[in-house]
């Protein structure tokens, strides 16, 4: 095992963008067999590197070698071929397929004229038990969820036998049952001699799972380290190139005589969600901690007016509101940062000030009533500054920019709407390190200064670090609530994993006997 | 060199604001536009050594009155194709408002009432296309695609598809023949129209819904804009626009043919995408639509005065509007790569 031999060797491998040095002169080589992590933040040439490992793009110079060969792949199909497989971050599928029609999408197996159904079928049929996930094959793929289209992706790239298997962030959708038969996945697939690319941003996960960690910054190849060598800070201050200050920022102490701002009574929407209450005061970080699917996405939705609710009350500064559509949420002085940045957040074609000045173009007017351009451009450079969103211009579309920046236009154009609760959906995803603890900071700051709000996660340690209570939801009731304090990691997981019933949850499964 | 700096930077920003097109909406000038107004200049330019009867202020003219009926329809179809709709039933809208509007003119009706029924009749038409599309969730192609024979059924099974020619005396029927500021009236109208359109696109908080709507409609509706009412609304101007197209119309030509309003709403559509409009949503632009229609118009106008016959008119017409949406097209990528 320990002296196994070289499957990829990279060898000064350069790619420029326009004025953008998107590789320089990185050389590493991967082992047959073992689990390789590519880490480092957004926008240091990981996606680039496995593009061009994948076909998508070409080196401008540079040799890449597969099992001592050199390599030059014009297109995916010819990497496919060689027997690289990737599971890309932002994948895509065909919502108006079937589940295995999505699987061989382009890679059909067919007898002359015809397709193959029965093969493709009996295929489809043993990844997704190699896998060990349970899932309907005749199931229109846009019908499922997030989680089970990132499972059809993933079965895409293992539906053949591949050398070396590129994973570009595979977890990033999925629940912590589904990522673990993930890594169960990995480590079989290991045990079979096929090499596999782990990208991701979660460290502890990257050393739970990989053999050695090559990390990037800005396009450059700082090291390779066996995992036993080095630990998650060291990592973390190599991609970073510095070392990164305490994970969370303090919570500041809230004032004890400030009455509720949000006050949530016996909210029900039927099959979303049962008996929601709970109050927030002004400057208050409230945590969500759940499962995928547990209701806090569709309380915030609700909350903000995009899903109806059966009954209940929402009250704003002790008066009812009457939330059926966004619009009026944001009058009542809601926001919401979505989950998915974007489909839901942005419109990624659009400029940095056109996206901040969407929501609130009715406050932007002339004297004439039409919109005014000037105060669009103050109103979009004072959140560029505010926010430290670096960007060339407020021109430039927020497809352009990197993850986290695009974030920050998210809660840019929120924030431009003054609101006095935030519903923060996740609001870390898919960004670096470094841009994370910005958000965590921004997000202290703004309860500072008396925002309410109401935060989701899809990493616990996030709510846990920077909320003043955290509420543990679970098939779409509330069934825990803790103080900052009191919640430490493994109860508050017992409980989200339903390994603790919940005193709500207690009673109804006493009902239901 | 401070100065020979800002002056670079100066180039460089008016060089940015016109490239951005797509991502600023709002921006007073776009990339396609500038290339519309040009290939217009061109083409003058070549016509003019084409027929010496082609430059001159009355053939002019007589191109902006002619392009004025379908560039009508190119305004109200730049907000539906922003949106991320389309609707070809604006051709048969109008042979069913002009139907309407001659008969009832011929029944002893005040012109300027009829006109006005008319306009709330294309806005039902409207009302019926976005409608329809909301409430069983069908792309507007499909279903203006069932109306446009709806429509046309209508108005010739009305009028048993026999011209109506209208003797009322009227000032609504000199409008049409008539001048104002030196202008044909048609002509002015489009323009009034045009302009009116051209500042709701771009500066009114109405036009950048319209068009986040089409951009993503999903972050649209997160973002707290109504897109099923955008969806409506920018159908029903596409109804109302296409009924005051057939007010000058009818107005000019003062009969009611069956076969009027036939084959208008692809030039219309045709002028708009000249025009940079985006079929997949999400940007469209009045004045490039306004240049587009009139692009066409020349070359009409150009070729029949060349002695070109209609059969190839057609032809060389279909070919420059496949040249010029496809060199924006090649340009566009370009850009963005």
């Amino acid at each position: 095992m320990s002296r196994k031999e070289v499957i990829l060797e990279l060898k000064n491998v350069d790619k420029r963008f326009g004025g953008v040095h998107a590789l320089n002169n990185v050389s590493f080589s991967v082992k047959r067999g073992e689990v390789h992590a590519i880490v480092g933040e957004n926008g240091a040439g990981k996606s680039t590197l496995m593009k061009i490992l994948a076909g998508n793009y070409q080196p401008d110079s540079g040799k890449i070698l597969l099992e001592g060969k050199e390599i030059n792949f014009s297109n995916p199909h010819q990497a496919h071929e060689a027997g690289i497989n990737i599971i890309y971050q932002e994948f895509y599928c065909f919502p108006a397929l079937d589940v295995v029609s999505n699987v061989f999408a382009g890679k059909e197996i067919s007898h002359s004229l015809f397709l193959n159904d029965k093969k493709m079928r009996a295929l489809a049929c043993d990844v997704f038990n190699r896998m060990g996930v349970n899932i309907d094959l005749n199931a229109n793929v846009g019908n499922l969820s997030i989680a089970d289209q990132q499972i059809i992706e993933i079965a895409k790239a293992l539906v053949y036998e591949g050398k070396i298997v590129i994973m570009d962030e595979p977890n990033s959708a999925l629940t912590d049952k589904e990522t673990k038969a993930l890594f169960d996945l990995i480590v079989r697939l290991k045990e079979q001699g096929i090499t596999i690319l782990y990208i991701s941003h979660r460290m502890e996960e990257v050393f739970q799972i990989c053999d050695r960690i090559t990390v990037l910054r800005d396009g450059g190849y700082i090291g390779t380290w066996d995992k036993n060598e080095v630990d998650v800070p060291f990592a973390i201050s190599k991609m970073i190139g510095r070392k990164l200050d305490e994970a969370f920022p303090k919570i500041v102490d809230l004032k004890v005589n400030d009455n509720p701002i949000l006050e949530v009574r016996n909210l029900n929407a039927a099959g979303k969600l049962a008996d929601i209450n709970f109050s927030v005061r002004p400057g208050e970080v409230l945590g969500f901690a759940g499962l995928e699917g547990c209701g806090i996405r569709e309380l915030f939705h609700v909350l903000f007016g995009i899903d109806a609710c059966d009954s209940g009350e929402v009250l704003l500064n002790g008066q009812l509101q009457h939330i059926h559509f966004s619009t009026g949420a944001i009058n009542s002085g809601i926001g919401l940062i979505p989950a998915n940045r974007r489909d839901h957040g942005l419109i990624m074609r659009w400029s940095i000030k056109e996206n901040i000045s969407l929501v609130i173009l009715k406050k932007l007017l002339n004297f004439l009533g039409l919109t005014n351009q000037s105060r669009i451009n103050t109103l979009s450079s004072e959140y560029i500054k505010k926010l430290s969103i670096s960007t060339s211009s407020a021109d430039k579309a927020v497809l352009d920019l990197s993850g986290g920046n695009q974030q920050k236009v998210v809660i840019s154009k929120w924030l431009a709407t003054q609101p006095k609760v935030l519903l923060l959906d996740d609001p870390t995803r898919g960004i670096d390190v470094g841009a994370k603890s910005e958000i965590y900071l921004l997000i202290q700051e703004l309860a500072k200064n008396g925002l309410a709000i109401l935060f989701n996660s899809s990493e616990i340690d996030e709510v846990l670090g920077l909320s003043h209570r955290v509420m543990v939801m679970r098939q779409g009731r509330i069934i825990k609530d803790f103080q900052h304090e009191e919640a430490d990691k493994h109860t508050v997981l017992r409980y989200v994993s339903g390994d603790i019933l919940g005193t709500q949850q207690r009673e109804s499964v006493k009902q239901n006997c | 060199m401070g100065q020979l700096f800002k002056l670079k930077k100066k180039v460089r920003d008016e060089a940015d604001s016109v490239e951005t097109g797509l991502n600023n909406p709002g921006r007073k000038f776009h990339f396609d536009e500038v290339g519309v107004l040009a290939a217009v200049l061109v083409m003058v330019l070549l016509l003019s050594f084409g027929s010496p009867y082609f430059f001159s202020v009355s053939n002019l003219l007589k191109v902006g009155r002619q392009v004025s009926f379908y560039g009508l329809l190119t305004i109200g179809l730049s907000f539906v194709i922003g949106s991320g709709q389309i609707d070809i039933s604006v051709g048969r809208i109008i042979t069913l408002v002009t139907f309407v509007m001659a008969w009832l003119m011929d029944k002893g009706m005040n012109p300027w009432l009829a006109f006005c029924l008319g306009i709330m009749l294309g806005a039902l038409c409207g009302l019926l296309n976005g409608g329809l599309s909301l409430v069983f969730n069908v792309h507007p192609m499909i279903i203006t695609l069932g109306t446009t024979n709806l429509f046309w059924g209508l108005a010739v099974g009305l009028s048993n598809a026999k011209p109506i020619v209208i003797w009322q005396e009227s000032s609504f029927l000199e409008l049409g023949p008539g001048k104002i500021a030196g202008l044909p009236v048609p002509f002015f109208i489009f323009i009034v129209v045009a302009i009116i359109g051209h500042i709701l696109l771009k500066k009114s908080v109405f036009g950048r819904h319209v068009l986040a709507v089409g951009a993503n409609k999903q972050a649209a509706v997160f973002a707290g804009i109504n897109e099923k009412r955008i969806r409506l609304s920018v159908m029903v101007m596409s109804g109302v626009v296409a009924a005051i197209a057939a007010g000058v119309l009818l107005s000019f030509f003062q009969t009611f043919d069956p076969n009027v309003g036939s084959g208008m709403e692809m030039d219309a559509i045709g002028a708009a995408v000249i025009g940079g409009a985006d079929l997949n949503g999400g940007y469209a632009s009045v004045l490039g639509a306004f240049l587009g229609a009139f692009l066409i118009g020349i070359l009409r106008n150009g070729l029949v005065l060349m002695g070109v016959g209609a059969y190839w008119n057609n032809f060389v017409t279909g070919a420059v509007i496949l040249i010029a949406v496809a060199v924006s097209t090649v340009l566009k990528t370009q850009r963005k790569s």
